[in-house]
């Protein structure tokens, strides 16, 4: 397929510092992601998790500290112009951030018509295409007022794939979804990782979720990640707040 | 004791210089992200051609938005002018009522009063529009796939108001002298006839008025698009947030279209 990447980039975040009003959130964080790794990191409410996703994809920027995405920092990532990118990376937001005045389609084919990166007929086929891999094919001319949770969730995620990126991030994608919706998303992650090879980061409060999808699982605690383990060790994990976590959670990886 | 309670009756004396110094770097810094906004925004104008229709799209806003509203008004304001001045002039000369309806809502009422009525319509339906999409993450959405909030959103508003509201003012010209013609034709305390108000009202108004009012216009319309968009795009906090940036959207569109008649009014007269 033209429009399908299929190498991740590495992530390296190193001694990442950020403060709100004097209020330390992130301090000194450091965490590799490998390319092609599905990285998932877990923590508590207000640990700073979505603030880590949005300095990785340049949302914000650190106090100190610096954001690796492959061989190029992130302030240099984002002076490129969208063209000469020598990748793209994508968002998944945790209530899925579709604009509203748009139909799924104009939604998921948006940045591809922005920037006239193909014809009318190619853009037709990658968004087609990306609402097949989600399981949206109807619903190319509904509004996002008129889906459910949980397809507002595949049609953000098929906006990020309609970019190609080769990271992909999601901050809480099945915050407010029930089990069986929870489910479609993780098999529809596992899917993109299959297909794409892409990096992706997914942050989670649900640990099963967690367990099922990801090659490592991170815990931030306390602005720095406290404990990364791969998730049937993390269950075994000696680490006090990884046994206080687990033990709120009752994590079964088993 | 005693100097603990100097300094706090100190520091209730100076709170509310305090107040005002926050209050005047608040307003400095509003206007700052204003004026950087409005230079992004026509930086962003380089594409108005390829975004022609986003802009046909926002003008089509604003007209359906405003026009009904704005007909009615134009008409009442058109009549009441002349039943006040006719009243006004009873024991003078009802002659120049044409001029002074013409002249009123060409150069003045027309412009200020559809800038309010815009303000009040479009601009804080703006405001709350991208203010939620600020809320609701949607412009940082825009971000992550490089696309600038301030030419996708900003310019072809910019561009459409500017646009528009000269339109509008030139229609509600024309709805309030019509409207003023109206009054003439059917009170009968009033003394001259409907050609009289014409020939009075095409004797004095010239082509310099209605261009005046048509400068107010565009004026008003970069006014009303550019602080709906800041007060949109420095929304923060949720529904609250969005409610307080429109009514602070609308508030100071007031205010800086009073103040830009103002400083028009002052410019044409000196020259």
């Amino acid at each position: 397929m033209k429009n399908e990447a299929h190498q991740g980039v590495k992530i390296e975040v190193r001694r990442l510092c950020k403060a709100y009003d004097g209020r330390p959130v992130l301090r000194e964080l450091d965490l590799t992601v490998e390319a092609g790794e599905l990285m998932v990191i877990v923590g508590g409410s207000g640990e700073g998790k979505s603030v880590l996703l949005r300095h990785v994809i340049g949302l914000e920027l650190a106090d100190s500290g610096e954001v690796w995405l492959g061989h190029t920092e992130i302030r240099d990532y984002l002076r490129l112009p969208y063209q000469d990118k020598p990748f793209h990376v994508a968002m998944v937001f945790q209530g899925a951030a579709l604009l509203n005045s748009l139909t799924v389609a104009e939604n998921v084919s948006l940045h591809l018509r922005e920037h006239r990166l193909y014809p009318k007929e190619e853009i037709r086929r990658i968004v087609a295409h990306a609402l097949e891999q989600v399981g949206l094919q109807d619903a190319w001319n509904k509004l996002p007022g008129e889906l459910s949770g949980g397809m507002r969730k595949r049609a953000a995620v098929a906006r990020a794939l309609a970019m190609n990126p080769q990271i992909i991030l999601y901050d809480e994608p099945t915050a407010d979804l029930d089990p069986l919706l929870t489910e479609q998303i993780a098999d529809l992650i596992l899917e993109i990782k299959r297909l794409r090879g892409s990096t992706q980061v997914l942050v989670c409060h649900n640990l099963k979720l967690a367990a099922a999808v990801g090659d490592r699982i991170a815990l931030l605690h306390g602005g720095k990640i406290v404990d990364l383990q791969t998730p049937r060790s993390l269950a075994r994990s000696e680490h006090p707040i990884t046994r206080e976590f687990l033990r709120a959670a009752t994590l079964d990886v088993e | 004791m005693g100097r603990s309670q100097s300094e706090t009756l100190l520091d209730v004396a100076l709170r509310p210089i305090e107040g005002l110094g926050k209050t005047l770097l608040e307003v400095l810094q509003i206007l700052g992200e204003a004026v950087t906004l409005f230079w992004r925004s026509l930086k962003g104008c380089r594409n108005v051609a390829r975004d022609r229709e986003k802009v046909a799209y926002q003008m089509l806003r604003v007209g359906t938005q405003t026009l009904p509203i704005a007909s009615l008004v134009s008409l009442f304001i058109g009549m009441v002018l002349v039943v006040q001045a006719a009243d006004q002039l009873a024991n003078y000369t009802q002659e120049i009522l044409g001029s002074l309806v013409g002249l009123s809502m060409t150069k003045e009422l027309g412009p200020v009063v559809m800038g309010f009525l815009v303000a009040g319509r479009a601009g804080s339906a703006i405001a709350a529009e991208i203010g939620s999409m600020t809320v609701y993450d949607e412009i940082s959405a825009l971000k992550t796939m490089d696309i600038d909030p301030v030419c996708y959103l900003s310019t072809p508003r910019l561009v459409a108001m500017t646009l528009a509201l000269p339109a509008i003012v030139l229609y509600s010209d024309l709805i309030g002298i019509l409207g003023g013609a109206l009054v003439v034709a059917l009170d009968p305390s009033i003394h001259i006839s409907v050609s009289q108000y014409f020939a009075n009202l095409t004797e004095w108004i010239n082509l310099s008025d209605i261009v005046v009012g048509l400068i107010k216009g565009a004026t008003f319309g970069v006014v009303v698009s550019i602080m709906s968009c800041t007060f949109g795009f420095r929304t923060s906090g949720g529904s609250e947030g969005v409610a307080r940036s429109t009514t602070a959207a609308v508030v100071w569109s007031f205010v800086l279209i009073i103040v830009f008649d103002f400083i028009i009014v002052r410019t044409t007269f000196v020259v």
